[in-house]
């Protein structure tokens, strides 16, 4: 009995069990941090393709997946294979089972085309199509030749691409018209004269769109004549444009350095290209560009707000009933949800001020909002709201660290309250104001929710920073990091084609996420410890 | 020398008091916006609570004696049928035109509209009687919007007997008419081959009416209310009843509710009830059932139904009310009701109300209530809904029709979200304290400079991160391993314990002799081994206390389905935005504690765990309990985690292995597609609100105590 009190007194179990929690909730940070990067990194790796003969006579050819136990029939493993070839065989993916498989091997000869539609294709190319002749498979200048034709067909879509944005343009106030034209029917106003403008625009728009599109034909026609013709691992033979073929690639001849390159040069394309096939392919770029831009805005907002609410706090405000009432308030704006931002955000500024915006500067497009519906504009507006309080906390920190001997200095010299706050508080505060910024940037890089209400959008037609005038379109919708994570992982109709975008685009916004915080984290030590030696 | 120094200074004072009043300005901004998001979101939902109104529109004269009367979806016109076989189009500034029903015989005897208006049934002097479509077709000349009536005869129903017309119904291609006989009523159906059905009862019918499809009809003799089944019934049978009800008082009038489920049923005694068909008892057999009871005074004169929502007219002798039905709520009366009120009816947008008086005249309202279905209680008590056999609590804000009946119920909202932060502070709270006291208390300094950020880097986190994947991830693996998970939950602390025991048996120079680092190397050891034992020893437990399958021995003993995404996952995934707050705030509590408060007790000979046990866990209790409240705020407010963790279906239900939807879920979910100004658009600005109001308390709560804790110790340690 005394042992166990004596024991308990002792307390080495329950310290081992504090012990034991601290260690769960750091495990959690790294295990997540560790799922994320080992099951993400490995998406964008060459894997070796492979043949395999069923024992039904069939063959595929493609890359494995993943390997696990067959539901249907217990101990049995089946293996996941990335088959590809979504116009020839309709999937993406095949089970085989284990012990189906007659032979295996991995032909050097197999090839893999990354292309713009419909995924990958694995095969075996027989012939290069360029105008005016053929080169065979074994022809020892094909790889050359195929790299030559990739190019060429890559300056071909970008001529195409530039076209089309001409047309597009071209394209605009007709479409602009039209739009003002069904408001106007709609709202029963007097249409006579748009309809003339519209009648003139069209006009003009069809003389100069005549060229453009004998220029995009002859383009188009010149394109088709390069093709690769490949055979599946069934023997069916496919023509491939070579114009929709982004990489060719035969992976199993690949060195470990060609591998490398090639995944680096995936990545590259990941963070800088459009994406395709309904996001579950290609790039993200847009989607980077949105997160910057909107955090950007957001950041304007918010550190001026930020930063002059806690001089207040800190430096004006004295310790009254009031000042306590902005410290609940700031609490509050720091504990409230974010999604309760983003409904204000939606009521507030898209519906009242955005549509009062609308009423006042944009009747003529009406009912089609403009700035009545959301936009990155509003969006970075919400978050701004939503971090102050980031900003606030660090920035008084930042004052804080500021000895009171040096503004008593700086006052008994006879500078006025402003000339000590802008000489000598607020550059003495920088590093404060900067964590804070910086902790603002990584909250709002990383939320979601209150956006979902306020201007994301799954696919952008146009970023909100353009060549157009006047260049900012703060009306815009933009996507977002974070929102394409739950978009092409929750709402994708492929969504096993989509893993690895969906863990890329993880792993992007947490290394941005992290690498924020941990700069800031960094820097705020740095602060601290300057804050004791000042208070010494 | 500087010019005019005493300028300059003048200058440096304006600008510091210019700033000065800025600043002062800016700081107080924050407050403002707080007070500016709680007026703006109350502002947004405050008109839930209004009944709406109607306001006299004017009235025009009539030359005619009227029998029924139809307005046109913008409001500009009246038909009016008289009984000289005429339609009367009485426009709004006074004008009318008339256009003759060719081939009735006037004088009209008698004329039913259906629903919608569009179709109206007359009976000639002769007793012939006819369907005809009457309809205002819009044109547009330039800007102008012009109004064509039209008036097409659509049938002849020569069969249709002699007794009273009581509901007409039909499309383009035919028209049914229900009409009254000796002994119940009958169908007489237009179209190529005619035909006839009759619908037997005790007494005959004094009022019924027939669903837009006509596969049912509900009729009302002075004592019984039948319902008969149509679909089907070949010309000269008798259609089967499907369910009938005696009535308390003799029926006055018969209108079917939008949808065709309600058939609204008004009385001499003055009550209006709706009666729908469910399943009895006994299986395959359905009753009628009074669902909803409405009463009133005065005899029911006319029962009028809106063709946009479920709202319908009541007029009685004293006045006329617009009702709401699913919330049972009595809108309003019509202001300044003229007397002698013969046909009264609701504008296609629902959007007027219009009133035809025996001397002759067109009376019109103008009817605003946009949001008759959101009362207290339908969105916080159980309701009955159509279909429903009794009340209940079902948020299901959407449907595919556009009858459909709209379920706002927040309660399934606010449970889901208690679930979710219930699960998530049973996981959190424990190990949130726990570190916090690890590492305040015994960690080692270098281990604290450590661990801090790293749980602030926990918080930082992007909440889509975890969500994502612990609903893609962890979630299918969970399922395939619960026995497993549920063991390492017993298995974990027991092992750590146990594993303490042992070391106790360590002689005490060897213990001492290693540093505290090593310690916690110990612990995890002990941990992970638990963890492996757990899952490794999954399938011999599975098959010994499980029957060999978790999932099958869930639902036979428990009575519980497993849900892949459930309160187990959400609570674990909403640790990694709870645990931070808990651990930051309860290790500043800790730290609050004056270091020569544990001194005294360390010097007293106490341990160090009879120090934390005694003194430091005591003195910052506020300060904890500050913690986990904090920490609640966070798990009520956490949306893209439970979004994606749970399966966000509104259940009633705190199984662990349930899903959930969450207020904040639902509003990210479904605020985007909700029409601005719409009542489900006001009811999640409502769900904000109370989101807001909540987590305002809590925070406010746990301000408050941690700020007195503060101040306390602050002057203890003064």
């Amino acid at each position: 009995m005394r042992g166990v009190r004596r024991w308990l007194a002792e307390g080495t179990a329950q310290r081992w069990l504090a012990g034991a929690a601290l260690l769960l909730a750091l495990g959690m940070i790294v295990g997540l941090v560790g799922v994320v990067v080992s099951v993400s990194a490995g998406f964008f790796w060459p894997r070796p393709l492979v043949e395999l003969q069923l024992t039904s006579g069939t063959v595929l050819l493609g890359e494995e997946w993943g390997r696990e136990e067959d539901p249907t029939s217990p101990g049995q493993p089946r293996l996941r294979l990335k088959t590809g070839n979504r116009d020839v065989a309709g999937l993406d993916f095949r089970w085989v089972r284990e012990k189906e498989i007659a032979t295996r091997r991995t032909p050097a000869d197999a090839w893999l085309l990354e292309r713009r539609e419909y995924g990958n294709f694995y095969g075996v190319p027989r012939s290069l199509d360029v105008p005016g002749e053929s080169i065979l498979a074994h022809d020892p200048k094909f790889a050359q030749r195929l790299e030559a034709a990739l190019a060429e067909a890559h300056r071909f879509g970008e001529q195409e691409e530039k076209l089309l944005r001409r047309a597009s343009r071209l394209h605009e106030p007709v479409a602009r018209l039209r739009l003002l034209l069904a408001n106007a029917q709609q709202q029963g106003r007097d249409v006579s004269r748009v309809e003339a403008r519209l009648d003139e625009a069209t006009r003009r728009e069809q003389e100069a769109m005549a060229p453009l599109m004998a220029e995009l034909a002859t383009l188009r026609e010149r394109a088709t004549g390069y093709a690769l013709v490949m055979a599946t691992a069934d023997g069916q033979e496919r023509r491939i444009g070579v114009p929709n073929v982004v990489r060719a690639t035969p992976v199993n001849r690949l060195s470990a350095g060609g591998k490398l390159v090639l995944y680096l040069e995936r990545w590259w394309e990941f963070l800088s290209g459009e994406p395709r096939e309904s996001n579950t392919e290609g790039g993200i770029f847009p989607a980077i560009f949105g997160t910057a831009l909107m955090v950007l805005l957001m950041t304007v907002a918010v550190v001026p707000f930020g930063v002059i609410t806690a001089v207040y706090l800190n430096e004006y405000a004295r310790d009254n009933a009031f000042t306590a009432a902005v410290r609940l308030a700031l609490a509050n704006l720091a504990g409230v949800p974010s999604i309760v931002f983003g409904a204000f955000g939606l009521a507030f500024f898209v519906y009242t001020v955005g549509g009062g915006v609308d009423r006042l500067f944009f009747s003529d497009t009406l009912p089609t909002p403009t700035f009545g519906t959301g936009g990155i504009l509003w969006a970075s507006l919400t978050l701004a709201l939503l971090t102050v309080p980031v900003v606030v906390v660090a920035t008084e920190e930042g004052l804080q660290a500021v000895p009171q001997a040096v503004r008593d200095g700086a006052r008994a010299l006879g500078a006025t309250r402003w000339q000590t706050l802008r000489r000598v508080v607020l550059p003495y505060a920088t590093p404060g104001i900067l964590t804070g910024t910086i902790l603002a940037v990584a909250r709002g890089a990383g939320e979601v929710a209150p956006l979902m209400l306020t201007g994301v959008v799954k696919l952008a037609p146009a970023l909100p920073l353009d060549g157009t005038p006047p260049f900012f379109h703060l009306e815009r919708k933009f996507m977002h990091l974070g929102f394409h994570i739950y978009d092409v992982g929750f709402q994708s109709p492929n969504i096993e084609a989509a893993k690895p975008t969906v863990y890329a685009t993880v792993l992007v916004l947490l290394v941005l996420v992290v690498a924020l915080n941990l700069t800031a984290i960094t820097l705020r030590t740095r602060l601290r410890r300057r804050l004791r030696s000042a208070a010494v | 020398m500087s010019p005019l120094p005493a300028q300059r200074l003048a200058r440096a004072r304006t600008v510091d008091r210019l700033v000065a009043a800025v600043i002062t300005g800016g700081g107080s901004l924050v407050l403002v916006a707080v007070g500016f998001l709680v007026i703006f979101l109350l502002v947004e939902c405050l008109p839930l609570l209004g009944n709406g109104k109607a306001t006299p529109a004017g009235a025009m004269p009539v030359a005619v004696a009227p029998l029924l009367a139809v307005e046109d979806e913008y409001r500009e016109s009246v038909m009016v049928v008289g009984r000289d076989a005429v339609v009367h189009i009485v426009r709004r500034d006074g004008s009318s035109t008339a256009l003759a029903l060719d081939g009735a015989e006037a004088p009209l005897a008698e004329a039913v509209a259906d629903g919608s208006g569009r179709l109206v049934a007359v009976r000639g002097a002769h007793g012939s009687v006819q369907v005809w479509s009457l309809r205002m077709r819009p044109s547009w000349k330039g800007k102008e919007r012009m109004l064509e009536p039209t008036v097409r005869r659509l049938a002849e129903l020569p069969h249709a007997g002699n007794g009273p017309l009581l509901a007409v119904a039909g499309s383009g291609a035919g028209a049914s008419v229900l009409v009254g006989q000796e002994l119940g009523a009958m169908v007489a159906v237009s179209g190529d081959t005619p035909r006839t059905v009759a619908l037997p009862l005790a007494a005959p019918a004094v009022a019924g009416a027939l669903t837009d499809n006509v596969a049912e009809a509900w009729v009302a003799s002075s004592g019984e209310l039948a319902l008969f089944a149509l679909r089907g019934a070949r010309n000269g049978t008798e259609a089967p009843v499907e369910a009938r009800a005696p009535l308390p008082a003799r029926p006055t009038a018969v209108v079917m509710a939008l949808g065709g489920v309600t058939c609204l049923v008004g009385d001499e005694g003055g009550t209006v009830t709706g009666w729908q068909s469910v399943e009895s008892a006994m299986v395959g057999a359905r009753v009628l059932d009074a669902a909803a009871v409405f009463p009133g005074r005065g005899q029911v004169l006319r029962l009028a139904a809106s063709q946009r929502d479920k709202t319908f007219l009541v007029l009685r002798p004293e006045g006329a009310d617009l009702v709401h039905l699913t919330s049972r709520r009595r809108l309003f009366s019509l202001p300044s009701l003229p007397r002698d009120v013969v046909w009264i009816g609701f504008s296609p947008r629902r959007d007027g109300v219009f009133a035809v008086t025996a001397e002759p005249a067109v009376h019109r309202w103008t009817v605003s209530a946009p949001h008759p279905e959101a009362t207290v209680a339908t969105l916080f008590l159980p309701v009955r809904y159509e279909g429903f056999t009794k009340p209940e609590l079902v948020w299901q804000s959407t449907g595919g029709t556009s009858s459909f009946e709209s379920k706002l119920s927040l309660v399934p909202l606010m449970v889901g979200t208690f679930k979710g932060a219930l699960y998530a502070l049973l996981f959190s709270a424990p190990a949130g304290l726990a570190a916090a006291l690890y590492v305040s208390q015994f960690a080692p300094r270098r281990l604290r400079l450590l661990a801090k950020p790293a749980i602030e880097l926990m918080a930082a986190l992007p909440s889509v991160v975890v969500g994502f994947l612990a609903a893609l991830l962890l979630a299918p693996l969970v399922q395939v391993h619960v026995v497993g998970v549920l063991g390492s939950l017993v298995a974990l602390p027991l092992a750590v314990v146990g594993a303490a025991v042992l070391w106790e048996l360590v002689p005490r120079t060897v213990r001492q002799g290693l540093p505290a680092a090593a310690e916690l190397v110990l612990v995890g050891s002990a941990a992970v081994g638990a963890a492996v034992v757990a899952f490794g020893s999954e399938r011999v437990v599975t098959s010994v206390l499980f029957g060999g399958d978790f999932m099958g021995w869930l639902t036979d003993h428990a009575g519980v389905t497993y849900d892949q995404r459930n309160a187990v996952i959400v609570g674990f995934a909403l640790g990694f935005a709870v645990i931070p707050v808990i651990f930051t705030l309860a290790e500043d509590a800790f730290a609050n504690v004056p270091p020569s408060l544990i001194s005294a007790s360390l010097a007293l000979g106490a341990t160090r765990w009879q120090a934390a046990r005694t003194v430091a866990i005591p003195a910052a209790s506020p300060g904890l309990f500050a913690a986990v409240m904090m920490g609640l705020g966070r798990a009520v407010g956490e949306t893209m985690i439970v979004l994606m963790a749970t399966g966000n279906t509104p259940l009633l239900s705190l199984s662990p292995f349930n899903g959930m939807r969450t207020m904040s879920a639902c509003i990210a979910v479904e605020l985007p597609e909700a029409p601005y100004g719409d009542t489900l658009y006001r009811v999640l600005m409502l769900t904000a609100l109370l989101l807001f109001a909540l987590t305002f308390v809590i925070n406010t709560v746990a301000v408050t105590v941690a700020n007195r804790l503060r101040r306390r110790f602050g002057r203890l340690a003064a």
